[in-house]
């Protein structure tokens, strides 16, 4: 049910109607009731004068007759029939006479509905004659001796009691009519008023929510409604005339808005509504009916870690705490990740109290420029803590800042170099032509990388590679960029590694020999002792026994210098040169090599060799393959398992030779798996890894040979059998 | 000698109290000349001599005024008791209402009252009384094979309530009998002439009449009158209520067929004697109601002595 407005015109209206039919009701009852009142008196009074005029000949013909029982009876039947009558009241001179009194005195008195004499005794008890006034009276005459006197007296109250029933039995009447009048009156009321009133409310209210879709009121209804529905229609006209050009505004508004790549956002504080323009959902990869009007909807895209702070800088915005709303704040895209948003907006309208009630506002997408400031924060963090020395000169080629490692590499401090130019380092070592190439290539391609030997702040030269890179903005070069890096230093730390990784290889080796050697070995330790034995012991040596031990030991002493002669081709230095070679030689110098390794650990290698060949360095493919074999065995080695495996594949596919080597050694920790080619790394003690190996093996791929090598965990079945394990991948070009 | 004197006035003294109580009582009559009243008077005087009472009559001659004067003499002189036989039963309740402001005790002797205190009523029983007389004429019209006829009635004010009571119990009779009435016409001056008059209309309106009941006796002349005028004295029976002396040979001789006799004589003994009970402070009965004989040819001799005393009043 609607609660009732007490300032409705309605209402006060119904009320007004209900007032002054109250009134008007009232008043005409009393009006009637006095006149009914005047009528009845008036009747009464009338009514008792001719009911005295027929008493009266009745009782002078009884007085006549002497029948004061008759008479006496006519009066009591009188007052008995005559309601009006209080008191009625006879004075017989005739009896009186002969009584030897005055009168003789009959009456009756109406005593609340009891009527009693006046001869009786409760009558002394009673003032009644004393105290009543209204009383008409008559004398009685036969033949005009006055022979009685007639007194009747009125009931005061007779004509009120009868007011007050005639008013009780036709208040129900008045009632109806008068609830029938209102009824009428309220439902004439909203007919022709209250239902166009409220219809051309609803038809406001309606039209205002949605402008869209506003409807003509209806003109047809009383004439000052259809005055006001015409007008009403007419404004409605104008209103969307002006909605649509405010509409187009907008439009173009938001269109200018949006050509910028922002998104337009309007918030109606009171209802909680907000609009998001189509830009403001795409920036974040939502389509225009993919996000709902609503406050919530923004909100809830904000970033965890932004929201405690925009929502409180709206807030503050709101209480007038800070003047501008400028927030930046990450919101949620479609697809999941975030988006640095810059928020700004301005009231636009304010309550009747002053409290703003619509905000509007842009979102622009700041997320390049957050990546920019990220950028260059991180480049701050490079700028100030790489090892390379960085300077930085203004379009004209004044130096405006400079790094640590830069002061650290030349010997400069910043202040000595800032606002010089970068000519103050030159040595005489490259000439002009030199330095008009580099420049060249700098303002033609706008890089340049390449060595110079720079003059220190002590003297001193260093060789540096260099490189050199213009920065321009809007196609103007505004700054110039070089990175030194100190060659002399790379160098010796490569020839560091270098040594050390070769110290691991001939370590390695020497294992290799040592595993390669000590079967062989054992076999001719065995065969001389017998054959030592055989002559010592026996007078009657068996010559084919012999013939057979020395075989044996013929065998296993070229098996060793074939081994030697291995060993030696791998460790010559000026191998190193690109050759054709068959990759499945390759792999079989290889297993060669690490044999008795292998048959030591009952390591089992599976081969599945496409027989190609490649023209590459073939030395250096051959010490990453045992190096890799040697790192599977060291797995296999750690685990206790039945069947131990180390799997070769080769083949082709897209001008790539494939080779990957897998064993079923359980694989490589996740952890650690994305450093294993990391120079130094390792997971065994260091006595027995350097940490070199898989690193060489990497330097060897990509940079030597060209190639890429990666490392990677497989489950892989063989003979119905499902295992775990390493894979080695290298990728060498194949044409 | 002196005893014998003394004893002598002791005697006299004594037969004085006996015969003299000093109490007084008037009866207050409504018309003394009616034979019926006068008969009643006189059972009053008998009886009240008899119990020792001064007994003084009062006649109203049948008018309200004399009767409300008589009155008003009665009470201004004090007497111990009071019987009344008013004009009217409406006469009687103002009479009585007198009588009770001074507290005299009054016994009613026929008529009745409307209101009004009394300490007894002496009635007939004039229902039973005329009931048993309309069976008389009921008999007597079949006997005569005329009972197809009707019979008018002569009334005396059926305001009164023995009117009343005759009436209906005569028609009773008449009714059972299967015998109409031809309708009634009330006495009001209790006339020869008024009697004659209402006969006349009767024999004159109802060719079909067969018998007159006149509810009193002494107007009985102006009745036959009429019956002779119209000369249907061998037609129309007359039968009466109350009794006139002439009576004791009419009925025998067929010139009435019968009447319905009241006991004024003993009613009015009865009266004096409830009243005595009264003063007293006996027992009183607050209502006697006397036989009225119904007296035909058939039982007259046997009744004759009752008749004589109390209906007529002949010591």
């Amino acid at each position: 049910m609607k609660s009732i407005n007490i300032n409705s015109l309605s209402v006060k209206l119904n009320f007004m109607i209900i007032t002054i039919i109250t009134i008007a009701i009232v008043i005409q009852s009393l009006y009637y009731i006095l006149n009914i009142k005047a009528s009845y008196e008036n009747n009464l009074q009338q009514q008792s004068k001719i009911n005295l005029i027929e008493l009266k000949d009745s009782i002078t013909h009884y007085i006549d007759a002497y029948e004061v029982t008759e008479y006496e009876k006519l009066l009591k039947t009188n007052i008995q029939h005559n309601k009006y009558i209080k008191a009625i009241v006879l004075n017989d001179f005739n009896i009186g006479k002969i009584l030897g009194e005055s009168s003789y005195n009959s009456g009756y008195v109406n005593v609340s509905n009891e009527i009693i004499s006046i001869n009786d005794e409760r009558m002394k008890r009673i003032n009644f004659f004393e105290k009543s006034r209204n009383y008409i009276s008559t004398d009685l005459f036969i033949k005009n001796e006055k022979v009685g006197f007639l007194k009747m007296y009125i009931s005061e109250s007779y004509v009120s009691d009868r007011i007050k029933n005639y008013t009780i039995n036709n208040l129900i009447f008045v009632i109806i009519i008068y609830f029938l009048l209102v009824l009428i009156s309220v439902n004439l009321i909203k007919r022709f008023f209250t239902r166009p009133l409220d219809n051309v409310i609803n038809s406001i209210e309606n039209n205002s929510s949605n402008v869209e879709s506003i409807k003509k009121l209806d003109e047809k209804s009383s004439y000052e409604f259809e005055v006001l529905s015409q007008k009403f229609n007419e404004m409605t006209q104008r209103v969307l005339e002006h909605q649509d050009t405010l509409k187009k505004s907008k439009l173009t508004w938001e269109f200018a808005l949006e050509g910028t790549g922002d998104g337009l956002w309007d918030w109606d504080i009171i209802s909680n509504k907000v609009y998001f323009s189509k830009q403001w959902k795409k920036m974040i990869g939502y389509e225009e009916n993919e996000l709902s009007d609503k406050f919530d909807t923004w909100k809830n895209l904000i970033h965890n870690d932004d929201i405690d702070y925009v929502i409180a800088e709206v807030d503050n915005f709101i209480r007038g705490r800070i003047d501008t709303l400028a927030v930046e704040h990450r919101l949620r895209c479609k697809d999941g990740s975030y988006k640095w948003i810059l928020s700004r907006g301005i009231i636009i309208e304010r309550d009747e109290l002053g409290s703003p009630s619509r905000l509007t506002g842009t979102h622009s997408d700041i997320s390049k420029i957050k990546e920019y400031e990220l950028g260059i924060k991180e480049t701050a963090v490079v700028f100030d803590n790489t090892s390379d020395g960085i300077l930085l000169t203004d379009k004209n080629k004044e130096i405006i800042n400079v790094n640590k490692a830069f002061e650290d590499m030349s010997g400069y401090k910043k202040e000595q170099l800032l606002g010089k130019n970068p000519k103050i380092l030159k040595s005489q070592y490259h000439d002009q032509k030199y330095y008009e190439n580099m420049w060249a290539s700098i303002n033609g391609n706008g890089s340049w990388s390449g060595n110079l030997l720079n003059i220190n702040a002590d003297g001193t030269a260093s060789e540096l590679i260099t490189t050199i890179n213009s920065i321009s903005f809007n196609d103007k070069i505004e700054y110039y960029v070089a990175v030194y890096h100190d060659v002399t230093l790379q160098k010796k730390q490569e020839q560091i590694i270098s040594q050390q990784s070769k110290t691991a290889a001939l370590g390695e080796m020497i294992g290799n020999i040592s595993h390669q050697w000590r079967q062989p070995l054992s076999i001719i330790s065995t065969a001389s002792t017998g054959l030592k034995f055989m002559i010592e012991y026996n007078d009657d040596i068996d010559k084919k026994e012999l013939i057979n031990q020395l075989e044996q030991i013929n065998t296993t002493t070229q098996y060793l210098s074939n081994t030697i002669e291995d060993f030696r081709n791998f460790f010559k230095v000026d191998s190193i040169e690109k050759t054709n070679f068959l990759v499945s030689k390759t792999i079989n110098k290889a297993i060669k090599l690490v044999k008795a390794n292998l048959d030591k650990n009952f390591i089992t290698v599976i081969e599945n060799i496409e027989d190609k060949t490649i023209y590459s360095y073939e030395n250096l493919l051959l010490q990453v393959l045992i190096n890799i074999i040697n790192n599977a065995t060291d797995a296999l080695k750690e685990i206790e398992i039945k069947e131990k495996f180390i799997f070769i594949d080769v083949c082709t596919k897209d001008k790539k030779l494939l080779i990957s080597i897998k064993d079923n050694g359980g694989g490589i920790s996740k952890e650690i798996i994305d450093r294993i080619f990391e120079p130094y790394f390792t997971t065994k003690h260091e006595s027995v890894g350097t940490g070199l190996g898989l690193y060489m093996s990497f330097e060897i791929i990509t940079k030597q040979l060209d190639g890429n090598i990666f490392a990677e965990n497989l489950t892989f079945k063989h003979d119905d059998k499902t295992y775990d394990g390493a894979c080695f991948n290298i990728e060498l070009n194949y044409n | 000698m002196s005893k014998i004197l003394f004893s002598t006035i002791i005697l006299f003294v004594l037969s004085t109290t006996v015969f003299s109580n000093d109490k007084k009582i008037a009866y207050l009559v409504s018309d003394y000349s009616i034979p019926f009243w006068k008969i009643m008077s006189s059972g009053i005087e008998d009886e009240g001599k008899k119990l020792g009472f001064k007994v003084d009559i009062y006649n109203s001659k049948n008018l309200r005024k004399n009767e409300i004067q008589n009155m008003s003499t009665i009470l201004n002189k004090e007497y111990d008791g009071l019987i009344i036989s008013p004009i009217s039963s409406s006469s009687a309740n103002f009479i009585l209402n007198l009588a009770n402001k001074q507290n005299i005790p009054t016994v009613i002797s026929d008529i009745g009252t409307d209101g009004g205190e009394y300490i007894s009523y002496i009635s007939s029983n004039n229902f039973d009384g005329a009931y048993n007389l309309g069976l008389i004429l009921a008999k007597s019209m079949k006997e005569k094979k005329i009972d197809d006829g009707s019979v008018g009635i002569i009334a005396i004010p059926q305001k009164r309530e023995n009117g009343k009571l005759r009436t209906k119990g005569f028609v009773k009779a008449l009714t059972e009998n299967g015998i109409s009435t031809a309708g009634i016409k009330q006495q009001e001056d209790f006339s020869l002439e008024e009697t004659y008059k209402h006969a006349k209309y009767f024999l004159e309106y109802y060719p079909n009449l067969k018998a007159l009941w006149l509810q009193g006796s002494d107007k009985y002349k102006g009745a036959l009158k009429a019956i002779k005028e119209f000369k249907k004295e061998n037609e129309v029976l007359l039968i009466c209520f109350d009794a006139e002396p002439e009576f004791l040979e009419m009925i025998p001789n067929d010139e009435l067929v019968g009447s319905a006799m009241q006991q004024p004589y003993l009613m009015g003994k009865n009266a004096v004697n409830q009243l005595n009970n009264h003063l007293k402070g006996d027992e009183v009965q607050k209502n006697v109601s006397l036989e009225i004989l119904a007296i035909s040819k058939e039982n007259i001799e046997e009744k004759l002595p009752s008749i004589k005393l109390n209906v007529l009043g002949i010591k």
